[in-house]
């Protein structure tokens, strides 16, 4: 599907708000959105949100021969994937236009700047040697599950897969952020080299290694108006309808890695825009990598303990507070038949009794045959049952088919603050609420 | 019998997670964490388009390349397809996509249940109509005991003879997929199917909360 086109009214809209040092989101110019990192139960995993934009990055590693002209080097391999999931114009391939741009910026951010110590990642110098293949049932698994070893094989392959599960602009910083954050989470198995034998530990044998990385670099994307404004950390609005892209990789000690210009449309004004805009975005790169190293080392302490972190995993993604959210209790499932695995019997009615004590507790006790079980008793909605909705022609037959119609009860109730809101006010101010759950109780 | 053999691991949702789909779901089970979104229907390519009805079109991304690359990552995709379609009513959208995307983010056991369900809940969320909703289990037959687990995580997994996703309607509480791996015998397929139809109302129940949980107050 192709991209939806931006109205000129629209462009001009942006255009004079922009002008007039405000933007659609309520920032100011140079004001970046809160970022949020959540980290998988696997090294190496996480999932970054910029605002809106949200993109998950995985670190693996396997061994491989290295390359001729660099026999003593591990290596990385950066790849973007824009999943359609971000936007409708993308169609999940990996060829397209926009994904090679945001691959080749990640190279030159990670691979060019030489934050990765890939000499460390080495683990035979130049030296052929043969290595008694042992155990290869576990790898898709856990990568390396007991010893894991191929012949000639010499070095570390690191690989970030990064994919853009949502745009809402400024992909560039957020899977930057992401590769880096993963890149720093990461922990690779160790090895011993043994002259003849390269053994690979599994993580239950000896702990696992983090990456040397010299330095951490991230992106920092502005975008020129055609009114010479500058901002920073574009929205999807902002990115089609602004004239230049302008992105600068930063280290934590204010060095310059990359720099990367796009001009959308023919302007004069770039070359006003790095010296405006360049001791802003090292301080706020500075700002950024403090707390992405924050985060991580946050989660890696953790981890070391062997405990689940508090803070920042996948399950806090899920927002408590929200309508649009639940969360359930672990369910059990009591049932009188359950014990009974050969007898199980088309005949045995399900007989069900209300056990208070059980109902109580999360964990069931299994006191003998027909005690554990639970009682829907409500009507249940959506299985049938009694017609609830009035028909001003109903004939009989219609009857029938009523078994099938699902519907959902609507209980009266008091207003709940979501109802009482006044939409028919004339105040051009909007205010934006998000309603919680406790709005509707 | 453990509790851990026979209970649902906690679920834990949120809907509307992202903000280009249509809709989209974020469905956490133990520690399987799959994102869903849905879009559509929408403008199809000229090839894949059929003239009656929608096309649906499934695409599957894991972090785990050697399942993405597999045989198994296709067996996913046909699983969402073939299952979505059943429910869905794809004649109202006729030379359209429906469009299913879901992303892995991790996978601790039963991760093709967990799929289905996502994606049942972001198919909820996008307002497309369909005939029934779907919900499906994982339980496995245990090696020793023979004992039928439900939602059986990693660890569990290793020791299981046989592997059974199940997915069933919402009115009837009929079968309509069944994905099996391993050697088993009818009758523990039977029973298998009869366990877990008798399990499978409270995750309708949890589509039940959630969804009336937010359609009152919108």
């Amino acid at each position: 599907m192709k991209e939806t086109y931006i109205s000129t009214c629209e462009k001009n809209f942006v255009n004079k708000a922009i002008l007039a040092d405000t933007r659609l989101d309520g920032r100011t110019l140079l004001e970046p959105r809160p970022l949020k990192i959540n980290f998988g139960a696997k090294w190496g995993s996480c999932l970054v949100s910029l605002g809106q934009t949200r993109a998950t990055a995985q670190v693996s590693c396997d061994i491989q021969t290295p390359k001729a002209a660099r026999p003593n080097e591990g290596m990385l391999y950066v790849s973007v994937n824009l999943s359609p999931l971000a936007a409708e114009h993308f169609d999940g391939s990996r060829s397209s236009e926009a994904t090679a741009v945001i691959n080749r910026i990640l190279e030159k951010c990670l691979k060019e700047s030489k934050c990765v110590d890939l000499e460390s990642l080495c683990i035979v110098a130049d030296k052929k040697v043969c290595i008694k293949s042992i155990k290869l049932i576990n790898i898709c698994k856990l990568r390396f599950g007991n010893l894991y070893s191929i012949l000639f094989l010499q070095v570390w392959n690191i690989r970030v897969d990064i994919t853009i599960i949502n745009h809402d602009g400024n992909l560039i910083d957020c899977a930057a952020i992401a590769a880096l954050a993963a890149l720093m989470h990461f922990h690779r198995p160790d090895v011993t080299s043994t002259g003849e034998e390269v053994i690979v530990h599994s993580f239950i044998e000896k702990d696992p290694l983090p990456l040397t990385l010299y330095h951490h670099p991230i992106c920092i994307s502005f975008i020129t108006f055609e009114n010479g404004k500058t901002v920073v950390d574009p929205s999807y609005l902002e990115e089609r309808v602004g004239t230049a892209i302008f992105t600068l990789t930063l280290n934590s000690h204010r060095e310059v890695c990359s720099l990367y210009f796009d001009y959308m449309e023919n302007t004069a004004l770039v070359a006003d825009v790095i010296p405006s805009v360049s001791t802003f975005a090292a301080n706020y790169a500075y700002e950024l990598i403090r707390e992405v190293k924050e985060l991580v080392r946050q989660d890696v302490e953790a981890k070391y303990k062997k405990e689940v972190p508090e803070m920042n995993t996948f399950a806090q993604c899920i927002a408590t507070d929200k309508v649009t959210s639940m969360i359930s209790e672990r369910i059990n499932i009591k049932l009188m038949t359950w014990n009974h695995y050969n007898q199980a019997d088309e005949e045995v009615s399900c007989s069900m009794e209300t056990d208070p004590v059980n109902e109580e507790k999360s964990e069931i006790i299994n006191v003998g045959n027909g005690t554990a079980e639970l009682v829907m008793s409500k009507s249940n909605i959506a299985e049938g049952g009694k017609n609830m909705w009035h028909s001003s022609d109903s004939s009989d037959n219609e009857f029938e088919h009523w078994q099938d119609v699902e519907f959902v009860e609507v209980k009266n109730r008091e207003k709940t603050p979501a109802e009482t809101i006044d939409l028919s006010g004339d105040s051009e101010e909007e205010e934006t609420t998000v309603l919680s759950k406790l709005d509707l109780e | 019998m453990s509790p851990d053999e026979c209970s649902f691991r906690p679920m834990a949702c949120e809907l509307n997670y992202l903000s280009n789909s249509d809709g989209s779901a974020f469905l956490k089970q133990g520690e399987t964490v799959i994102l869903a979104g849905v879009n559509g229907p929408v403008q199809v390519k000229q090839t894949k388009s059929i003239y009656n009805k929608a096309t649906v079109q499934a695409v599957y991304e894991t972090k785990n390349e050697k399942r993405l690359a597999g045989d198994e990552g296709q067996l996913i995709r046909l699983c969402i397809t073939k299952t979505c379609e059943s429910a869905l009513l794809t004649s109202l959208h006729p030379s359209t996509m429906i469009q299913i995307s879901i992303e892995e983010l991790e996978d601790n056991g039963s991760s093709l249940a967990c799929i289905l369900n996502s994606s049942c809940l972001a198919l909820i969320n996008s307002g497309l109509a369909m005939k029934y909703t779907f919900a499906a289990v994982c339980c496995m037959i245990d090696e020793e005991s023979n004992n039928i687990i439900l939602d059986p995580n990693t660890l569990q997994l290793k020791k299981a003879k046989a592997v059974f996703t199940l997915v069933f309607d919402s009115v009837k509480k009929e079968l309509i997929t069944c994905q099996s791996s391993g050697s088993f015998k009818e009758e523990e397929l039977l029973t298998s199917i009869k366990k877990c139809r008798e399990a499978v109302h409270h995750i309708f129940e949890f589509y039940r909360d959630i969804v009336k949980q937010y359609a009152t107050a919108i």
